[in-house]
């Protein structure tokens, strides 16, 4: 009965969550705004989770962003491909260049892959940069908007595929592919002794990951109308992706979402007061997690508000 | 080819690999000893390029001899950086040092932003732009005076590290800090001197930074890139790695330069083909520790 409750107050938690999430874009231009861009965040930190969960720490999350966002702009701009099929089209190409660079530098660990996905971020932004006869250079590439423009649509969009990177979070779970990744993650000599294979999963998780975080990217480029190196490969964006999940939460599901939710909304009141350098709340925040919150909010959340919460509930029984 | 140019190129890319093994030698120490990867070692260089350009701005102090002031107040900010955030995470995995690390210099990039905004700003010396013909090449002052403190400062922290007790000290400690905190070696005191020092070493190459190169918040970011492909080409923690591979970067990035279409575009592109070739093909680097 406990057990039965206990689930059904978490199935009621996410319900709260979806209707919560949709009510912004009813809200007027801006709220919806805030949601849309909320959402795109919250994709990124899942992406960036999945992907942490076997142990690897992405500082250049922002590549595969900018794949998925170059990817359709440029097949818009000289095919004529519509912006719609963006996120697919990102993810899709992003997915592709993960399978390849994942069977390449996965053998390599922790610090060495940190510092290979920051050099390949900025790598893809000198790229971009040269290939000007397709990319057009520092100028960028303006897109067709998404939709035509419909904050609506392109809101019930942005929703519909972070519920889609949920699922995915879940079904991850479901099938145990979690627990050879927290095997890796732990002690990956032990998880390849007990007959994992550690090489398969950790590129299933990188695959995963870019295929989310270039959907997003797909996403943005018909959303904002424009692509431009220094935004899409920006470092503002890789450590959007790893302060969010770290803040709220590694390892989880609701962890990521509430990371990218309060961060997101911090960095929105701040940008007010400092329209350059934000991005100091990035930093502050994410030393602080490290230092002082293993388990980021949610976890101080579930470890200690909510059950002081129960304790004065009972007392006052 | 030509062959003068060719020569040019190749003697520039030596000066330019003198810079480059100063650049990387702090971040090279700390992993050596705490074995923490500095994610913010070219945002310490930034301050210290930052650093030198207020002194003498405002203070009218020439750059070469702002040297001993800039070190000493990066030394203090490499002291205050390991009380406030490295000791607390020497024994903590991998990820979170990198996460920490990474935390840290998005805050300094952010904090020079919003002090300092994103303006290019260069420190106009009149000396820098003299320059010197040996033979074929003809070689800036500014080049040259950079490779010349760059090499002072390598040579002279390899004779602290090889001839001094203190240096002895630190070498026992990156070898087996256990077995030197037995035989009376305060661990804690060698490892907040080596933050201090490997900060301290960062200034001296943002004094280089201000000389030669624009200063912005960002410039940091560039360098711990060239930093961490010099020594992941050279094997972390190996000296002899990082001076070889710093003149495998300088010299390439000057060939790529002066000879490829629109070269000046692609030579920062250097470093992550580096860094992307080694981890493919030889993550163990050229030379191990």
């Amino acid at each position: 009965m406990d057990v039965l409750g206990a689930e059904r107050e978490r199935i009621y938690l996410w319900l709260l969550a979806l209707v919560l999430a949709v009510v912004p874009a009813f809200l007027g231009p801006y709220p919806a705004r805030v949601g849309i861009n909320a959402l795109k965040f919250i994709i990124l930190a899942i992406s960036f989770d999945i992907l942490a969960r076997a142990g690897q720490m992405s500082v250049g999350h922002a590549a595969f962003f900018g794949i998925g966002a170059y990817s359709i702009a440029m097949l818009n701009v000289h095919r004529g491909v519509p912006v719609e099929l963006g996120p697919l089209v990102g993810g899709l190409s992003a997915a592709a260049v993960a399978v390849g660079l994942g069977f390449l530098t996965l053998r390599i660990r922790g610090a060495y892959f940190s510092i290979g996905t920051l050099a390949f971020a900025e790598a893809l932004k000198v790229i971009f940069l040269y290939a000007r006869k397709y990319t057009f250079g520092a100028q960028g590439i303006g897109v067709e908007p998404l939709f035509g423009g419909s904050v609506l649509r392109s809101y019930a969009y942005i929703l519909g595929l972070a519920v889609l990177a949920a699922v995915i979070v879940r079904v991850l779970e479901f099938t145990g592919v979690n627990y050879a990744l927290a095997a890796i993650r732990e002690d990956e000599d032990a998880a390849a002794m007990l007959g994992i294979d550690t090489t398969k999963y950790k590129v299933l998780a990188f695959v995963i990951s870019a295929f989310l975080a270039g959907a997003a990217g797909g996403f943005d480029a018909g959303y904002t109308t424009y692509v431009y190196p220094y935004e899409v490969f920006s470092v503002a964006i890789s450590v959007a992706a790893m302060i969010m999940p770290i803040f709220g939460g590694l390892y989880t599901l609701s962890g990521p979402i509430i990371g990218a939710v309060t961060v997101y909304f911090a960095e929105e009141l701040l940008r007010k007061w400092i329209p350059h350098g934000y991005t100091i709340v990035y930093g502050f925040v994410l030393m602080v997690s490290i230092l002082y919150l293993p388990k980021g909010l949610r976890g101080l959340i579930v470890e200690r508000v909510i059950p002081s919460f129960k304790k004065t509930k009972e007392k006052t029984d | 080819m030509n062959l003068e140019l060719l020569v040019q190129a190749v003697a520039n890319g030596v000066l330019l690999a003198g810079f480059y093994a100063l650049v990387t030698l702090g971040l090279n120490l700390l992993f050596g000893v705490l074995e923490i990867t500095n994610f913010a070692h070219g945002d310490l260089i930034m301050i210290g390029a930052y650093a030198t350009l207020w002194l003498n701005r405002l203070l009218g102090i020439d750059p070469i001899a702002s040297i001993p002031i800039v070190f000493l107040l990066l030394f203090g900010v490499g002291l205050g950086v390991y009380a406030a955030f490295f000791k607390p995470i020497l024994r903590a995995p991998a990820h979170n040092q990198i996460a920490l690390t990474f935390g840290l210099s998005v805050f300094l990039q952010s904090l020079a932003l919003i002090a300092w905004g994103s303006d290019l700003r260069t420190l106009d010396i009149p000396y820098v732009s003299n320059t010197i013909s040996l033979g074929p090449v003809t070689i800036g002052y500014g080049r040259l005076i950079a490779f010349g403190i760059a090499a002072a400062f390598t040579v002279g922290f390899f004779a602290f590290l090889k001839w001094s007790k203190l240096g002895y000290a630190v070498r026992a400690v990156s070898q087996d800090p256990e077995a030197a905190s037995l035989l009376g070696v305060n661990v804690n005191k060698i490892y907040a001197l080596v933050s201090g020092l490997a900060a301290a070493l960062g200034g001296v190459a943002g004094v280089l930074v201000a000389v030669n190169l624009y200063i912005h918040p960002y410039v940091g970011v560039e360098l711990t890139l060239k930093a961490f492909s010099v020594v992941i080409l050279g094997g972390m923690g190996s000296y002899t790695g990082m001076l070889l591979a710093s003149l495998v970067l300088g010299i390439s990035e000057s060939l790529v330069g002066a000879f490829l279409p629109q070269g000046s575009g692609l030579a920062p592109g250097v470093a992550f083909a580096i860094i992307v070739a080694v981890l493919a093909l030889k993550p163990e680097g050229l030379l191990r520790r």
